[in-house]
């Protein structure tokens, strides 16, 4: 019985992705470039993501507030890396989807720089993924309202699935800055203040 | 009619030698070399059945041979997609038993659906080659999903080779798999119904395949697998620390 719902699911699966494929194909953005770049990025304050990930300031935090008020900061913060880490998420996509189009390029130095940049921004991806996962998660089961548990660690968020946040998207600026040069590109000042 | 079936029945062949001329004619048996051999294979498969086809005792045999065939093949073009695919994840150690346990996963299910199926074959060897082909058109839609979910999730390019094979066969393996339950709900009066969609869908497979290769070729460099700077990076950094002032 186990088999054939497995089995079932496999195929059905199939002709979903079948279906998602198609509504990629008619809803992407047609052929994104090096202007279609800055005007759709989202500014990340890199400053606040490290001040919610650093586990001294959040440990000082934990020392000076009393319980019920760090349940309710932790809350706060929360929100506010979800936000953060949205943002990522989103400017990410949109460079990847740049690098996309730059990778089908002649010239061998765009063509490199374009892998590297595809690269870095599915690592930055694969941690939204994994960090949006689970604050949803400590959001889902109010982690951090309950008492008898203790309130939920943001600093754990520094690295999620294998990734380092702030290393990855470290990453992906520097890699979009270098595409941008290899291209050069006039907003390159725009570029660095809109990531 | 009799000659409109035949083109239909027999369409994948001259389709597949296009392809094979293409592949050839762009270089591809350097950057995919087993979707290349899976490709050429197929057009001696399907020369072989060709040949064969009023033959009954030895079609049989080549049937069934070259069936063995295009299951080992269609594991050996899955590893290569998903090293293709995936190169870019190789970092995170938790992807690189993704593949294998994957393989292992679909063998398992297929031998057990293959088990409850209320056809018998002839012999054991028959029932393992039907067990392989399912678990290989298995490994291809898991490929399949996996893939679209990587692209939807973190829009890796789909306009890549590697994705353009791996559409064509899943949709081609998921129509297959689809037909075979169908086939065993139903039993023989479903035969012919399950020769015309998986025929269908293998030759869209091959459309999907030729609409791929025959786009404008884009060589993949290596990789960087040490530091990420490249040495012309060092040499520009290296510059503008020579012309910044001395603290």
């Amino acid at each position: 019985m186990m088999v054939i719902i497995l089995w079932n699911v496999i195929i059905a699966a199939g002709l979903v992705s079948w279906a998602l494929v198609a509504y990629r194909i008619w809803f992407s953005f047609p052929d994104r470039t090096a202007d279609d770049v800055v005007d759709f990025l989202l500014p990340v304050d890199v400053e606040t993501a490290e001040s919610l990930l650093d586990p001294a300031a959040e440990s000082s935090l934990r020392f000076h507030l009393t319980r019920d008020e760090f349940r309710l900061l932790q809350r706060k913060r929360m929100h506010l890396y979800l936000a953060l880490v949205r943002k990522m998420a989103h400017n990410a996509a949109v460079l990847i989807d740049w690098a996309n189009r730059e990778a089908e390029a002649a010239d061998p130095r765009t063509l490199h720089k374009a892998h590297e940049l595809q690269s870095a921004a599915a690592e930055v991806r694969l941690y939204a993924l994994a960090a949006l996962m689970k604050l949803r998660f400590w959001q889902l089961v109010r982690l951090g309202s309950w008492s008898v548990l203790p309130a939920p660690r943001l600093c754990e968020l520094r690295e999620a699935a294998g990734v380092n946040a702030m290393e990855s998207y470290g990453r992906l600026k520097t890699t979009a800055s270098f595409l941008f040069q290899v291209r050069s590109h006039r907003r390159f000042e725009e570029l660095l203040q809109s990531l | 009619m009799a000659i409109l079936t035949f083109i239909f029945w027999w369409a994948a062949l001259p389709l597949e030698a296009i392809l094979l001329w293409l592949l050839l004619r762009k270089r591809i048996f350097k950057t995919l070399p087993w979707f290349f051999t899976f490709t050429l294979f197929s057009v001696i498969a399907g020369i072989g059945r060709l040949v064969f086809r009023y033959h009954v005792g030895y079609y049989y045999y080549v049937y069934y041979g070259t069936e063995a065939g295009y299951a080992l093949s269609g594991f050996a073009v899955m590893y290569e997609v998903f090293r293709h695919v995936l190169r870019d994840f190789r970092r995170i150690w938790w992807f690189r038993p993704v593949f294998p346990l994957t393989i292992v996963f679909t063998v398992v299910l297929a031998a057990l659906r293959t088990g409850h199926a209320p056809l018998r074959f002839r012999t054991w060897i028959v029932e393992w080659i039907v067990g392989a082909e399912m678990g290989a058109r298995f490994l291809q839609v898991s490929m399949f999903v996996l893939l679209v979910v990587l692209v939807t999730v973190f829009g890796l390019r789909w306009r890549q080779h590697a994705f353009g094979i791996c559409a064509g066969c899943g949709l081609s393996a998921t129509v297959d798999l689809l037909a075979t339950t169908k086939f065993y709900e139903i039993g023989t009066k479903f035969t012919f119904w399950w020769g015309i969609l998986s025929v269908g869908a293998y030759n869209c497979a091959i459309l999907i395949w030729l609409w791929y290769f025959s786009g404008p070729a884009t060589t993949e460099p290596p990789r960087a697998v040490g530091p990420p700077l490249s040495a012309e990076d060092l040499e520009r950094y290296k510059g503008v620390l020579r012309r910044a002032p001395p603290p």
